[in-house]
């Protein structure tokens, strides 16, 4: 039983990488639009990974905007992740949970919420990555990398730092921070697993073409990329 | 189970106070349940401090409540989680706790109250009884009398909320109330223990007065 979850996780976190793109949300900065049309725009021109993340609504609607996500994500075959809230992943059948730097550790989730759920930790230096390795995270985001309006005040860390933790760590690393068309491929070849995205998908006019480039973008990075980073992504395979 | 007292530790009341030990200092003199409440600090720091507060309540064999988190809950292995009306839905809750979890929910009106029964709560927090500053989202003040009004249509425990002080506790049991949840008259008195140890006598004291009649 433990096995085989462990052996869907393991599977969920290929799906996870897959595309090298990580959507997050952000109701705030979808011009108007819902995170459900997000989504659905998104999941529609190939996103593969998406993380619920809104702050400051009840947790009763976030439960109920999660189980939404959810269906759209899976009618797709996307993932679904949620940002914090450990109980309300595993109500709504979300496919993971990502941990901010400060919530509740991950042996404590796995507790509840049994082998399968994918558990991601957000890390801001190589410190912080090997903690989150050490506890059995499944992936990282690491950031910020470039300065977003999303964290003002905050001094973009660079693609140094995801070469940096490369060195250190063997977790998937989804980069995060100000990724647009624009870097990503810089990101990846620094040895970034995936990007994440916020605003350059949820603010475009154009969900689908957005994600259409990006994609893009990051299959030529891949493309392009060193032969470690291949050797890295293989223990996923 | 005995709601006589019930004791909200607010993390957010007084920061920087020993809530370990004021959570010792409560359970001594006779509180019954302990709840913890943590609305704006970090996740880390409530489940820290649910860690605490579990050993204490362990050490008194006393009953541990986590104000709407159902992961903290579940990680401490509290025994059982409370959830307002902008929480998760109890029917809900209860597919992760399982049956022996406690799920309080926050009830204000009969409809509120027979609607919580049916998703499966455990007893009912009903308030705000008297004007309280601790909450800032509670509404207006439902009186003693919201509970007079429960008490026919429910047979869960009631638990009074809000403002409740020495002054009008009793009332509070006179309506109906099976006990008493506190956060300002124990959290912001300047000896704790007595003032629980006082609370808890005008609670007993009003239920046995209730029994003589």
């Amino acid at each position: 039983m433990e096995r085989a979850g462990n052996a869907a996780r393991h599977l969920r976190v290929s799906r996870l990488l897959a595309s090298g793109l990580y959507l997050v949300t952000d109701e705030s900065r979808s011009a108007g639009r819902s995170d459900e049309t997000i989504v659905e725009g998104a999941c529609h021109a190939g996103a593969t990974a998406v993380q619920l993340r809104e702050k400051g609504i009840p947790r009763r609607d976030l439960l109920v905007v999660a189980g939404r996500l959810v269906d759209t994500c899976h009618r797709f075959g996307a993932l679904l992740i949620v940002n914090s809230n450990p109980d309300i992943a595993v109500l709504s059948g979300a496919d993971g949970v990502h941990l901010p730097a400060t919530d509740i550790g991950v042996a404590d989730v796995r507790k509840f919420a049994g082998p399968a759920l994918l558990v991601g930790r957000s890390a801001h230096s190589v410190e912080e990555a090997m903690a989150a390795e050490n506890e059995g995270a499944d992936y990282i985001t690491l950031g910020t990398i470039f300065p977003t309006p999303s964290k003002p005040g905050v001094e973009g860390a660079g693609v140094e730092l995801v070469a940096a933790v490369t060195r250190h760590t063997r977790l998937p690393i989804i980069a995060i921070g100000g990724i647009s068309t624009e870097n990503a491929a810089l990101v990846i070849r620094a040895g970034a697993d995936a990007v994440a995205v916020v605003s350059a998908v949820t603010a475009a006019e154009d969900i689908r073409l957005a994600i259409r480039q990006l994609l893009e973008v990051i299959k030529q990075a891949r493309s392009s990329a060193s032969t470690r980073q291949s050797l890295r992504s293989s223990k996923w395979d | 189970m005995d709601y006589d007292l019930y004791v909200v530790i607010d993390e957010d009341y007084r920061p920087g106070l020993d809530l370990a030990q004021l959570t010792h200092a409560v359970a001594e003199n006779g509180a019954s349940v302990i709840q913890l409440r943590c609305k704006h600090s970090c996740d880390q720091r409530f489940y820290d401090l649910a860690l605490s507060l579990r050993q204490v309540t362990l050490c008194y064999r006393l009953p541990l409540i986590i104000n709407d988190r159902l992961d903290i809950a579940l990680a401490v292995d509290a025994d059982g989680v409370h959830l307002g009306q902008e929480d998760l839905p109890a029917s809900v809750a209860r597919r992760i706790l399982g049956e022996g979890k406690i799920i309080g929910v926050s009830a204000a009106t009969p409809e509120e109250a027979r609607l919580a029964a049916e998703a499966g709560a455990s007893y009912l927090g009903v308030g705000a009884i008297f004007a309280t500053g601790t909450k800032s989202d509670a509404g207006d003040p439902i009186g003693p009398e919201a509970i007079s009004a429960i008490r026919p249509v429910c047979s869960l425990p009631l638990v009074g909320i809000g403002g409740i002080a020495l002054a009008n506790a009793a009332s509070v049991i006179r309506a109906g109330g099976d006990g008493v949840a506190i956060v300002s008259a124990i959290m912001g008195s300047d000896d704790p223990a007595s003032a629980t140890a006082a609370l808890l006598r005008t609670v007993k004291a009003a239920k046995s007065e209730l029994l003589v009649r």
